[in-house]
């Protein structure tokens, strides 16, 4: 189980690396978003439920899974609203022919 | 007509009241789960506050839920930048009565049976944006896509919208009525959304099929 738990744990910690790196790499604001929106939600959530695992059937697990639940929700809105903000307020995304102003 | 005026009272006291104590359920076992503890105490302070709390958002929990036919799906086009993106084009409703629904009553079978398809595609698309942000040259083809769906409400729009996020290269980035604007980051990734030839895409298919107004709204 704590074999289970721990690659559990690192391949959650894996995505959530990819997402920084994405962050760094990616041409403009919305693609970033991608990156921090996708792979730290899934980073995340694979962390929490490595250790919900390794702590067993506790309600302190059942805690972790709830919070899980909330990211799971939480993230792609919170995502959105950031994007919708940006898009209200006119940032033009990157595209291949023509370089944004991002 | 005054007698049914005080039935049709009666009966939405009696929907309010079924609603106060759904939520009451629900916040009292989230409590239970948090608190960990069974002394009485504590159990009399978490159902007063789940009662508390569920009167008090009654009002907010409350989502318009409209069961009109489906439309079909625009195909998805290319996107004006903002400036010159035109509103859509308001859609004269017919003056039925918004009805209404807790938050909590969704299609619960059906919604569950899409979550593990939902949770496959999170993991699919996770390793899709992996590759692109490792890849050297970062293959990325980022745009804008429009498409339209009509969705019984703003939880289903919710379900759909946070589904697009969460999968292949697709943030959704606004939703006005039907519209949805959705940036993508790679051609590829649109594909989930594009109509194919057996209908629309995937996703919108089976959106559409668990928030489909097969069960009747439970009228007040």
């Amino acid at each position: 189980m704590t074999l289970v738990a721990g690659s559990f744990l690192i391949v959650g910690v894996a995505f959530l690396f990819i997402g920084a790196v994405g962050l760094v790499r990616l041409p403009d604001f919305y693609s970033r978003l991608h990156a921090t929106g996708k792979c730290d939600t899934f980073g995340m959530t694979l962390c929490l439920i490595g250790l919900a695992l390794y702590g067993g059937f506790t309600v302190t697990s059942l805690k972790i899974l709830i919070v899980g639940a909330f990211i799971l929700v939480g993230n792609p809105t919170a995502t959105h609203a950031i994007s919708r903000a940006a898009y209200r307020s006119g940032l033009r995304p990157w595209t291949r022919n023509r370089g944004g102003d991002a | 007509m005054g007698a049914g005026k005080a039935a049709g009272r009666r009966s939405s006291f009696r929907a309010a009241a079924y609603q106060v104590a759904v939520s009451t359920g629900l916040l009292f076992v989230f409590w239970l789960a948090l608190s960990g503890r069974s002394d009485p105490e504590y159990l009399l302070i978490g159902l007063a506050s789940s009662l508390g709390i569920a009167v008090l958002t009654r009002r907010l929990l409350l989502l318009p839920w409209d069961d009109a036919p489906p439309s079909e799906a625009a195909p998805p086009s290319e996107v004006a930048p903002p400036s010159e993106a035109a509103p859509p084009s308001e859609v004269s409703q017919p003056p039925a009565q918004p009805r209404q629904r807790p938050a909590w009553d969704l299609p619960w079978p059906r919604f569950l049976a899409y979550l593990p398809w939902l949770a496959w595609e999170i993991v699919k698309a996770n390793f899709q944006v992996a590759y692109l942000i490792l890849h050297p040259r970062l293959p990325v083809d980022p745009g804008l896509i429009r498409f339209r769906k009509r969705l019984p409400g703003p939880l289903a729009q919710l379900v759909l919208a946070n589904s697009i996020t969460l999968t292949p290269g697709t943030v959704t980035v606004d939703v006005e009525g039907d519209d949805y604007l959705v940036h993508v980051l790679s051609r590829e990734a649109a594909e989930g959304l594009r109509p194919r030839a057996g209908g629309e895409g995937e996703m919108l298919r089976r959106v559409g099929q668990v928030f489909a107004s097969g069960r009747r709204v439970r009228e007040p």
